[in-house]
């Protein structure tokens, strides 16, 4: 649902543009990760040189390592295989990222890389579908209702990563990551993200764990 | 790391860029919407999507794999990248409301923040359900929005 609402506003933002929806389309298959899309097609638009468009890319998917490695041990089968491995991370992005950490877990060893392809393939679909609806339904949609499906991505995850909070560390982790990030906004691109992220977690995690441990 | 971030204002200066990537990024978005429309060949946006977008998001995901094929769940490593995955996760939502873009722009940060809130305790209130916390806080924002919009 989620989901689906994200993309439309993706879609209505290339037709809005007037990006090729072909083209759009490949970006949710092959990039798969919306604040880059976003980034890309704004880069574009605004014709700013495609090495910088790169940069700001690159630097805005960093956040996608420390995802993966997390969530990696649970797309593993008993038996290591790379291959299957990289299909599986390939499908992480932020939704896959909530709902595999709350979902996997629960799926027996050999399952879970059938399980991961599938849920992924399905996120890409439903997501394709909403690129084609926003670019089909785009400047038909009233004001109040778009700025809502604007809202629908950081609604959608802070609600998501409250419900799948546990334990200290998460909970700082969350909060130090809202609470950095005004702070560190002004900063150059890609950078804020960094700081309120890489700075935000570790703290997060060393007082967390130690809070953790006492228990 | 410190020596890749060193390059970015080179690389910017070079491509001609505007003084910031993040101006680049951030604002490029809403103002373009109302702009003329682009004129681009939709292979050619194929090539640019594959090249500037897929190559530079999928390298990260790999890298990690290689990087991650050693930690186990559960292990101190395992925790610490847990935390920053999820102080980066929010911080990008951080981001989202603090600097948005497009017409959310015309809504107030403070009624933002409250649509946020009451997403989180309607998600408490309706027995944890996602579904609920997402329409309490977009009832909100939209209810807002009514009033902001023309």
């Amino acid at each position: 649902m989620m989901l689906l609402g994200s993309f439309i506003g993706f879609g209505a933002l290339l037709e809005g543009v007037g990006f090729p929806l072909v083209a759009g389309m490949v970006s949710t298959m092959l990039i798969w990760a919306l604040p880059a899309q976003v980034i890309l097609i704004g880069g574009v638009v605004s014709g700013t040189a495609l090495p910088a468009v790169a940069l700001a890319v690159t630097l805005s998917s960093i956040r996608l390592l420390p995802m993966v490695v997390s969530i990696a041990p649970y797309m593993r089968g008993p038996r290591r295989n790379l291959l299957a491995e990289a299909a599986c991370a390939h499908f992480v992005a932020m939704t896959m990222w909530v709902e595999g950490l709350r979902l996997l877990p629960r799926i027996p060893g050999e399952g879970r890389v059938p399980y991961t392809l599938g849920l992924g393939s399905g996120y890409v679909a439903i997501s394709g579908a909403g690129t084609l609806v926003g670019y089909a339904l785009a400047g038909s949609v009233p004001g109040p209702l778009a700025a809502g499906l604007l809202l629908l991505t950081p609604l959608s995850f802070t609600v998501l990563m409250v419900r799948n909070a546990r334990g200290a560390t998460d909970w700082l982790a969350l909060g130090a990551g809202l609470a950095l990030t005004p702070l560190t906004m002004g900063l150059a691109g890609g950078l804020d993200l960094m700081i309120a992220g890489v700075g935000g977690g570790t703290l997060a995690y060393l007082v967390g764990r130690r809070l953790e441990k006492r228990r | 790391m410190s020596g890749f971030l060193a390059l970015l204002p080179d690389v910017a200066a070079l491509a001609g860029a505007p003084a910031t990537l993040a101006a680049a990024t951030a604002d490029a978005v809403a103002p373009a919407a109302h702009g003329p429309k682009l004129q681009m060949d939709a292979w050619t946006a194929v090539l640019i999507v594959v090249l500037v977008g897929f190559l530079p998001t999928e390298v990260w995901r790999m890298l990690a794999l290689i990087a991650g094929r050693q930690v186990e769940e559960g292990s101190e490593v395992f925790h610490w990248v847990k935390a920053v995955a999820t102080a980066l996760l929010a911080a990008v939502v951080a981001r989202l409301v603090f600097a948005p873009t497009g017409l959310i722009v015309a809504v107030p940060l403070a009624v933002r923040l409250a649509a946020l809130a009451g997403g989180v305790l309607g998600f408490y209130a309706v027995r944890r359900s996602v579904f609920a916390g997402v329409v309490v806080g977009e009832l909100i924002l939209i209810a807002a929005a009514t009033y902001y919009l023309p």
